[in-house]
């Protein structure tokens, strides 16, 4: 706002304070009857000069307010347009987003489905595959088992034989110690000696 | 190496002090004796081998035990070196390393006879002979009693051994049973 103009509005501002104090000034000299124009009194107001105060107030509205006024109108007037074009543009995508929610709705139906019958295809090719590993174990399992028990048959029989060789042998030593006389110990010692000693003997070269 | 490093290494050093006192021989008889002892003597054994027996402890027992048995000089400080070391455990070991590099050093065969009943002194003296007539070496005899044997003889010369024993042909007839 320029100061002319700001100069111009304290300067009406003024006057539309100090008019009606003129009105009241110049009662005193008025006393006709009907409409009171322009005489101050307290009983009866001075019609003329408060239609001038309401022109010089409407003529400041229109001097000073006008443009703002206008201007708000304008700008007002455009952002309602924006604002439905926004509006517009929200409804749009919404509708458009609504319109993907439905198609995926439907696709997750189909994706469902399909999903489904993969689990149950898998499902079922699973239950087939443990089926036959399961059958594949129990056969290997059968067959360890027999091999299992051949080797541990052939285990025993070995310990048993084995066994019976170590007390074999443990008897042979008590009947060797119960039945060598000191001429046989004589005889052994004898031999080795002739083969310690002999032409074809063990002698270390 | 039958015996181990460490039993090696302490024989050759005794070995070699034993030949500067002109020794070898009594060190080497001193050793088997002593050798002989914790063989026999499980109380020995056991106190040595005992870590809560003390250095000192050990010491004094074995200083009897030398004393008892005549020991050269040399065996005893031998004997307090293993004590310090804590190398007692290994004195079985050295005496036997001892006695090879011994007989090496002398020039001498080590013929070890065991047999289930004493052998006579001639077949002794036969077998004996016969060693040395073959190998032209000096052969010392090692001989001794093992009952467990059951009758006949087991000779050992360093890593050949002939054996004759009817224990052994026990045995052997028992594997050869469970392989077949």
């Amino acid at each position: 706002m320029s100061r002319r103009r700001l100069a111009l509005m304290w300067s009406a501002a003024l006057g539309l304070l100090l008019l009606p104090a003129l009105a009241l000034a110049s009662e005193a000299g008025v006393h006709a009857t009907g409409i009171n124009w322009w005489a101050t009194d307290p009983h009866q107001p001075a019609l003329g000069w408060l239609l001038v105060d309401f022109a010089i107030f409407v003529a400041l509205l229109v001097a000073f307010a006008r443009r703002p006024l206008r201007e708000f109108v304008r700008t007002r007037a455009l952002g309602i347009r924006r604002a439905i074009e926004e509006a517009a543009a929200q409804r749009a995508a919404a509708e458009r987003t609504a319109a993907e929610l439905a198609q995926r709705l439907t696709d997750l139906d189909r994706e469902l489905k399909a999903l489904r019958e993969d689990i149950v295809r898998s499902g079922e090719r699973e239950r087939a595959q443990l089926q036959a590993d399961a059958e594949r174990t129990a056969e290997r399992m059968q067959r360890e088992v027999g091999q299992q028990t051949e080797s541990e048959l052939a285990r025993v029989k070995d310990e048993l034989h084995a066994e019976s060789m170590r007390r074999a042998i443990e008897v042979a030593e008590q009947t060797l110690r119960a039945r060598l006389t000191a001429a046989d110990h004589q005889r052994l010692n004898r031999q080795f000696v002739d083969a310690f000693t002999g032409s074809q003997g063990v002698l270390p070269s | 190496m039958k015996h181990g490093v460490v039993a090696h290494r302490y024989a050759r050093a005794l070995l070699a002090c034993a030949e500067e006192q002109a020794a070898l021989k009594p060190v080497g008889e001193d050793l088997r004796q002593l050798a002989a002892w914790f063989a026999q003597v499980a109380d020995l054994r056991r106190a040595v081998e005992n870590p809560r027996v003390t250095s000192a402890e050990k010491r004094v027992v074995l200083a009897r035990l030398a004393e008892r048995m005549s020991c050269q000089p040399l065996t005893r400080t031998f004997v307090d070196l293993l004590v310090d070391k804590g190398r007692l455990g290994y004195l079985p070991a050295i005496a036997a390393t001892y006695r090879d590099l011994a007989d090496q050093r002398l020039g001498q065969l080590r013929l070890e006879l065991r047999s289930s009943s004493a052998l006579e002194p001639t077949a002794i003296e036969q077998i004996r002979a016969a060693l040395a007539r073959r190998t032209g070496k000096f052969v010392v005899i090692d001989s001794g009693i093992e009952p467990e044997l059951l009758g006949g003889v087991v000779a050992r010369v360093g890593d050949t051994v002939y054996d004759s024993s009817l224990r052994s042909h026990l045995r052997r007839l028992g594997r050869s049973a469970l392989t077949h």
